[in-house]
């Protein structure tokens, strides 16, 4: 009996060596092996454009971008999204997508930086191709794990291939290491890159020399700037703090090479600022580029067009007008309206103080109901792929955010704006108001000038994402948002700066018929105070709509603007100092790495 | 049932003429057949017994036959008169039973192995045997899906060995693998199932065993007289039960409390009447919803779309016959079912031809065609189709008409009333959608059988399948889907499938005196291959050709995939047997798959099992209690390689990036790291029988406990995401489940007119995961349905697991302080939502039981996601089934009824259909018990607690229904255990009756048999479940047990039928 099986046994083992070996292996027929992706150079390009994909993630303006003195979630209280927008976290409700796309898009770099540098070349062309695809490699780690130190602060930092690394756990790492890898991985794609006038790459949706400038730049002023710090060797809760890195000179060099950077950009005059801040964003959705635009996530199609952007961050449409269903989940705060100065033609291309109705009425929205306005779907040419897929690209890098990072970087190497800072500043705040004459007087301070920055990138940068790291890094978001709250608070109860806002505006209801809608905003005649019966009457007589501007009377976000109001109540709620200024990790982050146990958060 | 015999032919000069009576021990038998051997001359005895047959003076010997009776062979000699008395036969123990490879006879088994033969599934007029196997078979448990035609059927036996891979069992149709084989082969073509449990059993399967093998034996021609078989039945079809909902008046009044809580009163007015501005708006709002709405009819959207009377035809013709040399069959299946709902359906044409020739002696040739062709409408993809159908308004108001609701769609004028609002007239998308799938099947096998010497016989067969799914969509632009796609918009989606494979094997069988020995060597190849095409278009201006001219819209989106798979096998097995009394088989397989890579490619699966029959020892020849009595123990192994192909390699594969406005083609490995080491997951079992035949085998108990222990299970395992990956498939989980299972046969009363037969069969199972993430890891994971339910699965537990709150009911009055301005204040102490604004809490939240103790920076309680547990388990204690079947002269009675005691359903119906969820629709009538914070008087939103609780006596409930206030919404979308429900029931399956027409009236018609029959499906279920129907499963993974998500509920059915044999 035994010998028999024994017998069965061997006679299988002696197949199993023979020619069914041969038979058995079956290789895919749709994919390639991760060798012989890098065999020619156009695999090799198409492996670095799939790195690209995962550079962006919707999270990162949504959930990551919301809860700051211009964005607010208009989600309800128990919502995940309003719980992290307003900094009430939990080791469940925080987000993981941008973690995960972010290190995806990092292992494929990763990859291609190995096979890249492995590839034997015929030629100097095929070299000079090769160089490119490697700096796109490099600039892409480099940004990728700034998005996540940026939310994380210290977390794994694997810059080898998975393949090659033994085993997949893996513990925090210093971001400031982190964080210098990603300047001299920058430096490298700086280095190995083309210039866009040299014609290697038609697009602003890969790197060129001008844009790895311009995220090395915004790299540095992270590293260089304040982040929620402890002790990564005890986890004590008491060593959480708000803090700069300890070594100031790497902290002036940082700042150097930053204002380096940004003035190569500057001194090269391939990027300009075009002259109407409207036209960017018109041009965004349109899919058309410019030279102001440097960086953008490509969204098109049906494949590569998951972030929703004019959907979830657009500007309200009813799903039955012609333009179908916009659904915004985030609104523009009420007071943010308020913090444009008069004749900054940037409010009203930023803030859309209308929605549009099912039968394409324009109709104007309340405080509480202004949504964002620069990804609106009514100027696009077209529906675009499908509602939620508009085929609008995500805006990473402007120029006039290299122009304030080099005002700022320079004020911060020099302590104080030179010449070129203050021109820098003033030429974005020029273009904002189209007239050099109505831009103010700039500080020449460095407090006040650093002031002045943080201002202008509000105004300049509202809902572009960067908004809630930037007050980390310059180490006043608690300071900041708890003034913003105080804002909203007093224009709800119309006192302190906002005693003499509007209560109710009038508006004639028109409607939009076409794509490519000329409208920017609906203009309105402002009462203080209802007005009278008479007035009332002549309105209507002229066919003016009236609005309480503190009522519900609105199609998105329908909630009044009062002191007591759930939303304004519930506003910034879990905000805490030396606390938030940092997301924990997702439990299920931790569960999923042994290497992180015991490195959480040490506050949560 | 009877052997039926042609009229005797002639008489020869040298015939001579028998006759005779036929006894039993009690009574003489009526209709049994007498047969000269060798011959198919023949006839049957009378309604005294007796018989007469005139036989060629060559004929030397009769047979006698009678069903249920052991046959007896006469020698004829020079006798003109022969009695016999027959010996009831030990029925089960003469039964063949496939075991793979070769038959064997029952009472020679060794191993777990459980047959229901096509006579017991004939008895179930339903469209595939995999529903007539519900409940019959101890350890196998059947669970179709939905209620909707054609729903997917999930099949596990003894629990399933796998944690995250496929439990489906094996299918061996004639020899030969196919998927969902007792879906695939037409029940009328079936002859029998055998259902391999144990791994002594399926370890002759190897690498394919661990779950199960079904063996499906399709029926054969049989020599003698041409026989025609015509078997016809009609089934109407209604909807069982209806869920219970809101009726106009409460419907009315709910929508009043919900607008009003909200601050909406002016949209319930347009809807409903009156003037928000007028004095007594308020106040006499319950007066005028009582006398406006008081008697109004509503809309039953329940009848409307499921209201329907289904009719499903089935027609089988069957034409069989041969001689000693050569045996056909031809048969022939037509169904064709409709829905309870317009527009589901399932048809199906097949037609099978099969032929056995004897080419020389010692040589045999078998061939086996089959072509189907079936087209399954609708099918359980409009997934919302329930929904849409319970959230309706039940009445429209002042607005609109009952007429208007149901003729029209008005949702964008209820849209406009809420943007949220996302019902539609489920009438309207039912018309506006076709989606069809058409599946055509074509296979083909044959096989040569060469006797090489007297006890060595060489088999070598080859099969053939190819199979091609075309699933067809097509919305002409109504739905609200096409609206935002702008306009008619459809897919067409093509796969094909192509499989063969070959077997050789080798059996030798000898007996050496009292020593019987088998042997089987084999050797099998198999291949396959699918292929599929997917195109999605757009951009259709007017409906037009639809999809038959996709050129008048657009390519929206298009994809292509192509796979291979292929298994190499050596196995044998050796069977031993000593006087019948001892018996010993060992087995051996070997697989090669190519799903491994090169090294892991191989897997060897052993077992053996013996079995001792006890009655035929000398010492029990005197005793009188047992007719059979034998011990079977087993022990083997068996594998799964359930998983998709390349899983050992990180290939890289298409990705998509933007550029310039196009979609540019990429290159990204995906996120599932491949894993070189990974192999097969191996299942050990071990299995205990006892067989038992008492009261001269009218009684048969058969009885098995097992454990099955199941290794290296591939997880789809999360790795840390800071690798770039998100999986990766590894070795590493163990499960057990052991069980005990009970068959009973028993003939209770068995005369010459009157005779009731029981077959009883339970079984229980327990799972127990005994590893998950291998040491070091996490020793649990949850896994999520739908967003809707978790499930903990934990090493030391049962998969099965619901996780989540425990509902605490609400928050009562007595849980605030009433404040001098007339509003209310949450007590110190009491808990609430984590991170919850504690002044926003009213009277009629929804609470949930804290477990983690947490604490507000006030200290208060709160509870957040660490306070969720386990809530309950969706494994049942015990299943099994019970049939009854009576007989009494012509007439038959069959009641078969099926079990399933201790599981829990998570009853998603219940938690999607109940408020608050949007205005302006209804709910389950479960929220009538809401607590109330609108006091009627007023019409107002009240905040006097006193006067809450004196409008809310039910608040203390533990099961309270909570307020309309918008913050419950968080209770339907969180897994509470209050939609936990005991799934427990007790089904009243079948009720056949049948009546067979005398012979002798048949007779002057040509007609041999002749039965009508009326059957009542699913009439009765008894059961505490509140939904549609407590046999759920809205998926086929057994991590997900459990959940009601029917799309499609489940009908009752009224069939009549007729068999015909000429």
């Amino acid at each position: 009996m035994k010998k028999i099986i024994n017998i069965l046994g061997l006679a299988g083992i002696m197949l199993a060596s023979t020619s069914c070996q041969d038979w058995l292996d079956m290789p895919s027929d749709t994919k390639l092996d991760s060798s012989t992706v890098f065999e020619t150079v156009s695999r090799a390009e198409m492996a670095v454009l799939g790195c690209y994909s995962n550079t962006f993630n919707r999270e990162l303006y949504y959930q990551l971008g919301m809860g700051t003195d211009e964005c607010f979630s208009t989600e309800g209280e128990t919502n995940s999204k309003n719980q992290v927008a307003n900094y009430v976290y939990t080791t469940s409700n925080i987000p993981t997508s941008t973690y995960t796309a972010m290190y995806t898009g990092i292992e494929y770099a990763n990859v291609c930086i190995k096979g890249l540098k492995g590839m034997t070349v015929s030629s100097t062309a095929e070299q000079e191709k090769i160089n490119m695809l490697l700096g796109e490699a490099y600039a892409i780690r480099g940004m990728n794990y700034l998005n996540i130190v940026r939310f994380f602060g210290d977390v794994p930092y694997p810059i080898i291939p998975q393949s090659d690394a033994d085993g997949f756990t893996s513990s925090r790492v210093s971001r400031d290491v982190i964080l210098d890898g990603s300047v001299e991985d920058l430096q490298k794609a700086v280095e190995l890159l083309p210039w866009q006038s040299e014609g290697k790459v038609s697009t602003v949706e890969r790197f060129t020399k001008n844009s790895a400038c311009g995220i090395l730049a915004r790299v540095a002023l992270y590293a260089a700037g304040y982040s929620l710090r402890w002790d990564l060797n005890t986890y004590d809760p008491s060593s959480v703090k708000l803090a700069q890195r300890g070594d100031q000179a790497r902290i002036k060099e940082l700042y150097k090479i930053a204002a380096d950077a940004c003035k190569m950009v500057i001194d090269k005059g391939e990027n300009t600022l075009i002259s109407s801040y409207e036209k960017v964003f018109r041009d965004l959705v349109c899919g058309r580029y410019n030279k102001e635009s440097m960086l953008e996530y490509g969204q098109f199609g049906t494949n590569v067009n998951g972030t929703s952007i004019g959907y979830t961050n657009g500007m309200y449409t009813h799903t039955n007008s012609m333009y179908g269903k916009s659904q915004p989940a985030m609104g523009a705060l009420a007071t943010y309206w308020f913090d444009f100065a008069e004749g900054d033609t940037r409010r009203d291309v930023t803030i859309a103080n209308y929605s549009v109705d099912k039968d394409n009425s324009r109709l104007m929205n309340t405080y509480a109901g202004n949504t964002i306005g620069k990804f609106r779907a009514t100027w696009k040419e077209g529906v675009g792929t499908a509602i939620n897929k508009r085929d609008i690209n995500w805006p990473v890098l402007r120029y006039s955010d290299v122009l304030l990072m080099y005002a700022e970087a320079s004020n911060e190497y020099n302590n104080g704006p030179t010449a070129d800072a203050i021109k820098a500043f003033e030429d974005v705040r020029t273009r904002a108001f189209g007239n050099a004459s109505k831009i103010g007087t700039t500080p020449t301070s460095y407090q006040g000038f650093r002031d002045a920055i943080i201002n202008e990138r509000k105004l300049e940068l509202g809902f572009e994402g960067l908004r809630r790291t930037d007050l980390v890094r310059w180490g006043i978001l608690y300071e900041t948002l708890t003034q913003t709250k105080q804002n909203v608070i007093d224009l709800a109860n119309r006192t302190g700066k906002y005693t003499n806002v509007d209560m109710y505006r009038a508006y004639k209801k028109e409607k939009a018929n076409s794509y490519s809608d000329p409208v920017v905003s609906v203009s309105f005649v402002g009462y203080k105070s209802a007005p009278t019966t008479e007035e009332k009457a002549t309105l209507t007589s002229n066919g003016y709509t009236l609005l309480n501007m503190y009522s519900k009377d609105a199609l998105s976000f329908a909630n009044e603007t009062t002191a007591s109001v759930a939303w304004v109540v519930n506003l910034f709620r879990g905000l805490e100092k030396n606390k938030v200024e940092l997301l924990p990790l997702n439990s299920t982050t931790i569960d999923d790495n042994a290497g992180l146990k015991g490195q959480q958060h040490p506050l949560y | 049932m009877l052997l039926l015999v042609s009229c005797t032919f002639s008489a020869f000069a040298q015939n001579k003429t028998i006759t005779g009576t036929v006894k039993d021990a009690s009574d003489v038998v009526i209709g049994a057949s007498v047969v000269v051997k060798g011959t198919t001359k023949g006839t049957m005895t009378d309604l005294d017994g007796k018989y007469t047959i005139t036989v060629p003076a060559t004929a030397k010997q009769l047979v006698f036959s009678f069903v249920g009776y052991e046959s007896q062979t006469v020698t004829i000699g020079n006798q003109s008169k022969i009695d016999v008395v027959l010996k009831e036969s030990a029925q089960m123990l003469d039964e063949v039973v496939a075991i793979g490879y070769a038959k064997v006879k029952r009472k020679d088994l060794t191993a777990a192995s459980v047959s229901v033969g096509g006579d017991e599934l004939k008895t179930v007029p339903v469209t595939t045997a995999a529903q007539a196997l519900t409940g019959k078979a101890a350890g196998v448990n059947v669970t179709t899906q939905s209620g909707a035609p054609g729903a997917s059927i999930n099949i596990t036996v003894r629990g399933g060995t796998s944690i995250t891979q496929s439990t489906s069992p094996l299918y061996i149709v004639d020899g030969f693998q196919m998927e969902n084989g007792l879906q695939n082969v037409d029940i009328n073509d079936i002859a029998s199932i055998d259902v391999m449990k144990d791994a002594a059993a399926t370890a002759i399967y190897g690498a394919q065993g661990s779950n199960g093998v079904i063996i499906i034996t399709t029926k054969s021609g049989k020599a003698g007289k041409t026989e025609v078989n015509y078997n016809t039945y009609v089934s109407f079809e209604k909807l069982g039960k209806k869920l219970p909902i809101m009726g106009v008046l409460d419907y009315v009044k709910y929508q009043y409390e919900f607008q009003t809580l909200s601050g909406n009163e002016s949209k319930w007015a347009s809807m409903f009447g009156g003037d928000t501005s007028s004095a007594d708006f308020y106040t006499g709002a319950y007066d005028r919803i009582q006398s406006e709405y008081g008697s109004r009819k509503g809309i039953d959207w329940q009848d409307l779309v499921f209201g329907g009377t289904g009719m499903l035809q089935n027609h089988n013709l069957n034409v069989n016959g041969g001689n000693e040399k050569t045996k056909y069959m031809l048969s022939y299946n037509y169904t064709d079912q409709e829905g309870i709902m317009s527009k589901h359906g399932y048809s199906k044409n097949s037609i099978r031809a099969k032929i056995n020739h004897e080419l020389w002696k010692g040589v045999r040739l078998d061939f086996n065609t089959n072509y189907q062709s079936t087209t399954l409408e609708g099918g359980g993809s409009l997934g919302g189709m329930l929904k849409m159908t319970i959230l309706q308004p039940v009445t429209g108001g002042t607005r609109f008409t009952n007429e208007q609701f149901i003729n029209s769609d008005i949702s964008d004028e209820m849209l406009a009333l809420d943007s949220q609002y996302d019902v539609y007239n489920p009438l309207i998308i039912n018309d506006a959608v076709m989606q069809k799938k058409f599946t055509r099947q074509y296979s083909a096998n044959a096989g040569l059988e060469i006797d090489i010497m007297k006890d060595l016989t060489f088999r070598t067969a080859g099969s053939y399948l190819w199979q091609q799914v075309r699933n067809d969509y097509w919305d002409d632009g109504r739905t609200k889907t096409a609206q935002n796609y702008g306009g008619p918009y459809g897919s067409r989606d093509n796969a094909e499938k192509t499989t063969w494979q070959i077997t050789n094997t080798l059996n030798y069988g000898h007996q050496f005196g009292d020593h019987k020995l088998n042997v089987l060597l084999g050797q099998e190849t198999s291949y396959s291959e699918s292929m599929n095409l997917d195109n999605e278009y757009h951009g259709f201006n007017e409906t037009n050709f639809g999809l038959n001219d996709v050129n008048m819209g657009s390519a929206y989106s298009y994809s292509s995939g192509k796979s291979r798979y292929g298994l190499v096998s050596l196995f044998g097995r050796v069977s031993y047997d000593y006087k019948g009394r001892y018996l010993v088989t060992g087995t051996m397989r070997g697989d090669g798959s190519s799903k491994f890579s090169i090294g892991n490619h191989w897997g060897y699966f052993p077992s053996a099992s013996a079995a001792w029959r006890i009655t035929e020892e000398d010492f029990m020849k005197d005793q009188k209690i047992f007719d059979n009595l034998k011990l079977r123990v087993g022990y083997g192994t068996a594998g799964n390689c359930n998983i998709d192909n390349n899983m050992y390699t990180t290939d890289y594969g298409a990705g998509h990036y933007a550029i310039n406005n196009t979609d540019v083609s990429t290159l990204v490995p995906g996120n599932i790291l491949g894993n070189k080491n990974l192999k097969w997951e191996t299942t050990t079992s071990t299995n205990i029988g006892l067989d038992i035949s008492v009261l001269r085998s009218r009684v048969n108990l058969s009885v098995d406990l097992y454990n099955n222990e199941s290794a290296n299970l591939i997880i789809l395992n999360k790795i840390p995401p800071s690798t770039g990956y998100s999986y990766q498939y590894q070795n590493i989980g163990s499960i057990r489940n052991r069980g005990i299972e009970l068959v009973l046969n028993s003939s209770n009363i068995r005369n010459k007119n009157f005779t009731w037969s029981t077959d009883f069969n339970i079984s229980f199972n327990r799972s127990k995961v005994l590893d998950i993430y291998g040491e070091g890891g996490n020793d649990y994971f949850l896994k999520n349905y739908d967003s809707r339910i978790d499930y903990m699965v934990k090493v030391g537990k049962p998969l099965g697991q619901f996780y989540g709150y425990k509902y605490n009911g609400v928050y009562t009055t007595d849980d605030f302080n009433q404040n001098a301005n007339g509003t209310y204040t949450l007590k110190d102490g009491v808990a609430s939502l984590k991170g919850k604004n504690r002044s926003l809490v009213k009277p009629g939240d929804v609470k949930y039981v804290c477990l983690a103790g947490e604490k507000d920076t006030n200290g208060n309680p709160v509870w957040s996601t660490n306070d969720r547990s386990v809530i309950g388990n969706a494994q049942p204690k015990f299943q099994g089934g019970l049939n009854n079947t009576f007989t009494y002269k012509g007439f038959d009675l069959t009641v078969f009824m099926n079990f399933v005691y201790g599981n829990k359903i998570f009853n998603m119906s219940s938690q999607r259909f109940i408020g608050p969820y949007l205005p302006n629709q209804n709910t389950l009538d479960v929220m009538n018990g809401r607590f109330n914070l609108v006091d009627p008087s007023t019409g107002k939103e009240t905040k006097n607690l006193a006067r809450l609780a004196e409008l809310n006596p039910q608040q203390y409930g533990k099961n309270a229904m909570w307020s309309l206030n918008a913050d419950n919404k968080i209770a339907i979308t969180d897994a509470l255990d209050y939609y936990l429900e005991d799934g427990s029931f007790l089904r009243l399956s079948t009720i056949t009756l049948g009546y067979s027409l005398p012979k002798n009236l048949l007779k002057k018609v040509r007609v041999s048999n002749a039965r009508v029959y009326g059957t009542l499906n699913n009439i009765y279920t008894f059961t505490n479940y509140s939904g549609y129907d407590p046999e759920v499963a809205a998926t086929s993974s057994a991590l997900t047990q459990g959940i009601d998500n029917s799309a499609y509920p489940r009908a009752k059915s009224y069939v009549i039928g007729l068999n015909l044999t000429f």
